[in-house]
């Protein structure tokens, strides 16, 4: 995997984030140097309270380090500000959350239209439909999220990851509030469509054996990248 | 990005804006704004259209008060090409002509006032005529015919006339046929001291009695649709000589302009009151759609969109939903003011004329106005919000500075304001109220919620926990109290203090208001009239001492028209005033500036000076007056300024002396008291007893203002309903604004085992507390705001009322408890993981 000529998609150098409490400074990630590579895939395992979202805001740009670099695609994050990092993932970086982020307001096939409509799609819809296909959630176009249940909801964020066909795609805890059933469900449904997207993968998990699917596993342990 | 690609990024933002527009609003979220938005526009437009209907027609009461929408006055014949001219703009005219004249009847001879009038008059108002003395008479559209004439009751008195009998007016006779008792424009001539006859104008020149030295008036009467008058008045005004001048409808009587002036502070201040809590109200409704926003915006950057994508996004949806909203609010406040004036069409006593299309304009553009003034600082977080919120939840934008918030609100509210009243003390003092009331509550509200930690040691669990909330949530609360007591502040400025204000002001004219004049009073016959008119007509009347003079020079500087540019000064120079004496201030007059004199300072010579003449003079206190009375040169300093209270129908004076000064001046007394209908005949006696008096009755002209003022208020009644309504969506927003936390806790809370009636209770402490303090800031600030409204705006005295302490805790408490439980109810009848889901 570490190929000389395969670029980096994203690489940390020196990463460091630390906060100011009342008992004084506390570490959250220090020191993290790591280079995830264009189509592999990444699982980030941990204990809770490890870091691991704290590393996978830093890595998306979503939040800004004490100290160290973020490149992303040969462009460091650090030299941009808040809209520049937003303009850099507009339609490279996909995301699925933990507690799936879908907006209430909108049906499952609007929430994965909203990202194809901000990148000024024309065929949004189509485009939307087939992707609730592929998750198995054709006659649930036009329930609100608060009618879905969790397996549903987490599949149509899902969906709307891979809507933009991204470069990149970051999946925290993506079963984390799902049965094991329905979490596997989910998770197959994931690892499908990144193959067929050839996405590049990082999974955040406390979960080993779904760590276990990714090509390779980094391990955080107070702060700190142990493998 | 160069323009192409922005211009394309701006259209596709706006796009998006819709379509996500019409997807929140299917899902229900927007309703709540659209709704705010709806009554501001649709208070304000029923509002504006009141008032402006109101308005209107007082302007045609005013032409009422006129006999016509202009009058041209003059001492030469009226043009016919001005009538000409009329008649080509579609006007309707009429000729008015009076002078004084001598009527007989048999032996007797009496001076008379003639007016002689033409088909048509009065264009506006009503013309009474009846056949008995002292009755009310019947409204009539005909003028006295060819050979006929009516005269007035003095005229019947003083010649002992009966209808049917004949007079002799110049070379004509004419049959009486009838007895005038009231024409509409009979106030403006105050100076008829003579007993009215009223001829057919075609007669007038058989009569021969205008020759070219007669001292005539002539009034051409013009009515139409006001552009046209407009457009008329701007035609004449070039057509104009010497001699001869306009009156419109806003100029009447000082009494009525000084009735008119407040009726439209109380309107314009009622509609002000009910933007602003609109106002108030899209702000907090905007504030929670916006907090509840944060995931999605979050969401949103991390797909990619640009901070100011976001507040465009938004922004967008706003504007959109607000113009919308807007018109739907244009058509409710349309049809609710025609509703309204159908539903209490027989209490309004005026004929209130079709609205014009101005309200619905500054209805929609106020709306919009507050709404982006006060309802765009919670958008602008939303832009601020940071993407790692996705991760992790307690993370929100930063609170937007309190100077952009401040400012924006401040800038729209002055815009409002000066729009509104058109008036800049007006303006000046309603903003720094607001700014000093807003501080003063926010300060109460920060003491009140801090004493309440000190409530929650001796009862139950539930009341405990209810209590502690309110300190618990200190934010949340101040801002809760600060909304439900401006809110309950309004509706108690509204009901209580609005009644106490405008009785005061109905009173102000009360219905022992003089409503007779005594003129040309010799020195020797005052103790016989007052004695006459104590045992006669049983008044105690004071007689006034008046002297005619002219002032000649202020500060040894000569008085002369071309010093002064306002037209009122102009006017006054060189004419004759009534002066007087007095040793004390009467009771409807208040000094201004400087001192009245003290009782060993009456054989100094003092003036006193009225504020508006002095304004106009330029007169200040110390100042050195020189005036010619008869053939003598009076000079004096003047030691005080006063405001008098010219609607009190008093006898009151510009000038007034110290007594000794004018003790040796050629003077007459005049005197003002009330006579009930039963003893005007006493009149009569008194007439014939002292020949050289001059009655005046002014009873007619009174009924129309008393009957003005009554209109009036009214008018303002309606007006504040509105404001009213508004004042509770203000309460209910402010419930509103706790009920995502309170869904949340109560979810908890039973999740922990916390039965219905636990929370119930809990719930009914909070909002019994919230709303007592709410009430008690209220009432406190309604009285301030009473207090300078009266004092300060309308000239009235002010008194505290006790009741509104009472009345706006209790149902302040009471009041939101059940507004509060009942949208509460459906939290507590819902299970734990519905709530915790949502």
């Amino acid at each position: 995997m570490n190929d000389p000529t395969v670029t980096p998609i994203v690489q940390s150098l020196d990463l460091c984030k630390q906060v100011s409490t009342a008992a004084g400074p506390l570490v959250i990630l220090d020191q993290i140097n790591l280079s995830i590579l264009q189509g592999e895939s990444v699982a980030i395992v941990g204990e809770s309270g490890s870091g691991k979202s704290t590393l996978l805001g830093l890595l998306a740009g979503l939040d800004t380090p004490s100290s160290g670099r973020v490149i992303f695609e040969g462009q460091d994050l650090g030299s941009l500000d808040e809209d520049g990092r937003a303009a850099l993932r507009a339609g490279e970086v996909g995301f699925v959350f933990q507690s799936f982020q879908l907006m209430p307001s909108l049906t499952a096939l609007e929430n994965i239209m909203l990202p194809l409509e901000l990148n000024g799609d024309k065929n949004a819809e189509p485009h939307a439909r087939s992707l609730l296909e592929k998750v198995d959630l054709t006659n649930r176009w036009h329930h609100y999220p608060r009618q879905l249940s969790g397996g549903e909801q987490q599949r149509v964020a899902i969906a709307r990851a891979f809507s933009v066909d991204p470069k990149l795609l970051y999946a925290d805890e993506p079963t984390g509030n799902l049965d094991r059933r329905t979490g596997q469900r989910v998770i197959d449904t994931l690892f499908a469509l990144n193959e067929e997207h050839a996405t590049t993968l990082v999974l955040i998990s406390h979960d080993e054996a779904l760590a276990s699917r990714c090509n390779r596993l980094l391990r955080l342990d107070t702060g700190r990248l142990v493998t | 990005m160069n323009s192409r690609q922005q211009h394309s990024s701006a259209l596709s933002t706006f796009v998006m804006a819709m379509t996500l527009l019409r997807r929140e609003w299917r899902a229900g979220e927007l309703r709540l704004l659209a709704f705010a938005m709806i009554i501001a526009v649709a208070s304000t437009t029923s509002v504006g259209f009141f008032t402006d209907r109101i308005s209107q027609a007082l302007i045609n009461q005013g032409s009422e008060l006129l006999g016509g929408d202009l009058i041209t006055l003059s001492t030469s014949p009226i043009k016919k090409e001005w009538i000409e001219e009329a008649k080509q703009q579609n006007l309707r005219s009429a000729l008015a002509t009076n002078f004084p004249s001598v009527v007989s009847s048999g032996e007797k001879l009496q001076l008379v006032d003639v007016k002689a009038v033409s088909t048509g008059y009065p264009l506006r108002g009503e013309l009474k005529t009846g056949v008995d003395l002292f009755t009310e008479g019947v409204t009539t559209t005909s003028i006295p015919k060819a050979g006929k004439v009516w005269v007035d009751n003095r005229l019947i008195s003083l010649l002992s006339l009966s209808i049917g009998d004949r007079l002799k007016l110049g070379a004509s006779t004419f049959q009486l046929s009838r007895l005038l008792i009231q024409e509409p424009d009979r106030g403006t001539g105050m100076v008829s001291v003579a007993p009215r006859l009223m001829m057919n104008h075609a007669d007038l020149e058989a009569t021969a009695l205008i020759q070219p030295a007669s001292r005539v008036s002539y009034r051409l009467l013009i009515a139409g649709q006001r552009k046209e008058v407009d457009r008329y008045r701007e035609w004449l005004k070039p057509e104009l000589s010497r001699g001869q001048r306009i009156i419109t409808s806003d100029e009447g009587q000082p009494q009525m302009r000084v009735a008119l002036e407040r009726a439209k502070r109380y309107l314009s201040l009622a509609s002000l009151i009910s933007v602003l809590l609109s106002g108030i109200a899209i702000a907090m409704v905007v504030r929670r759609y916006a907090e509840k926003r944060f995931n999605d915006c979050a969401l949103l950057r991390c797909l990619g969109c640009q901070g100011s994508q976001i507040t465009q996004l938004y922004l967008w949806q706003m504007r959109t939903l607000g113009l919308i909203a807007g018109c739907v609010g244009l058509i409710v406040g349309g049809f609710s003011q025609q509703g309204l004036v159908l539903l209490f069409s027989s209490w309004i006593p005026l004929e209130l004329p079709l609205p014009t299309l101005t309200p619905a304009f500054v209805g929609l553009a106020t709306g919009m106005i507050v709404l982006i003034g006060f309802g765009s600082p919670p958008l602008y977080r939303l832009q601020r919000v940071p993407p790692a919120r996705v991760l992790r939840q307690d993370l929100g934008p930063p609170p937007i500075s309190g100077i952009v918030v401040y400012t924006l609100i401040l800038i729209s509210l002055s815009l409002l304001i000066t729009w509104y009243t058109e008036d800049l003390k007006l303006t000046l003092w309603v903003l720094g109220g607001i700014l000093m009331t807003t501080v003063l509550l926010i300060l109460m509200a920060q003491g009140l919620i801090s004493l309440t930690r000190h409530l929650n040691t001796r009862v139950g669990i539930s009341w405990r926990f209810g209590i502690a909330n309110i300190s618990r949530r200190a934010g949340m609360s101040t801002a809760q109290i600060l909304a439900l007591g401006i809110g309950m502040m309004v509706i108690l400025l509204l009901t209580l203090v609005r009644t106490d204000l405008l009785s005061k002001w109905r009173d102000s004219l009360p219905a022992s208001a003089p409503n007779q004049f005594l003129i040309n009073i010799q020195p020797d016959q005052v103790d016989a009239v007052t004695a006459f008119l104590k045992q006669e007509g049983g008044v105690d009347a004071r007689l006034m001492p008046m002297v005619r003079g002219r002032l000649t020079a202020i500060n040894q500087q000569q008085v002369s028209r071309a010093n002064y540019h306002n037209p009122n000064s102009r006017q006054r120079v060189g004419r004759e005033l009534n002066l007087t004496w007095s040793q004390s201030l009467q009771p409807d007059n208040k000094v201004v500036a400087g001192k009245w004199w003290s009782d060993d300072q009456q054989d100094q010579p003092l003036l006193s000076i009225e504020e508006e003449f002095a304004s106009n003079f330029g007169i200040k206190v110390g100042d050195q007056l020189e005036f010619q009375i008869a053939d003598q040169k009076v000079s004096a300093p003047v030691a005080n300024l006063r405001s008098v209270e010219w609607d009190s129908f008093q006898v009151n004076f510009f000038v007034l002396f110290s007594p000794g000064l004018l003790k040796d001046a050629p003077a007459t007394y005049i005197t003002s008291f009330y006579l009930p209908a039963s003893r005007k005949p006493a009149l009569n006696r008194l007439v014939a007893e002292f020949p050289s008096i001059t009655v005046i009755d002014v009873e007619a002209m009174m009924n129309q203002v008393r009957q003005l003022i009554d209109r009036l208020s009214t008018a303002v009644e309606y007006v504040f309903l509105f404001t009213l309504i508004a004042g509770l969506l203000v309460l209910y927003a402010a419930i509103q604004a706790s009920r995502d936390i309170r869904l949340y806790e109560s979810a908890v809370l039973k999740t922990l085992g916390a039965r219905r009636v636990t929370l119930f209770k809990a719930m009914a402490a909070e909002f019994l507390l919230l709303g007592s303090l709410a009430g008690l800031m209220a009432a406190t600030s309604a009285t301030l705001i009473a207090f300078v409204l009266s004092e300060q705006l309308f000239n009235l005295s002010f008194e505290i009322n006790p009741w509104i302490w009472i009345v706006g805790t209790v149902c302040g408490a009471l009041g939101t408890a059940l507004a509060g439980l009942l949208g509460a109810r459906s939290l507590l009848n819902q299970t734990p993981v519905v709530l915790l889901n949502s």
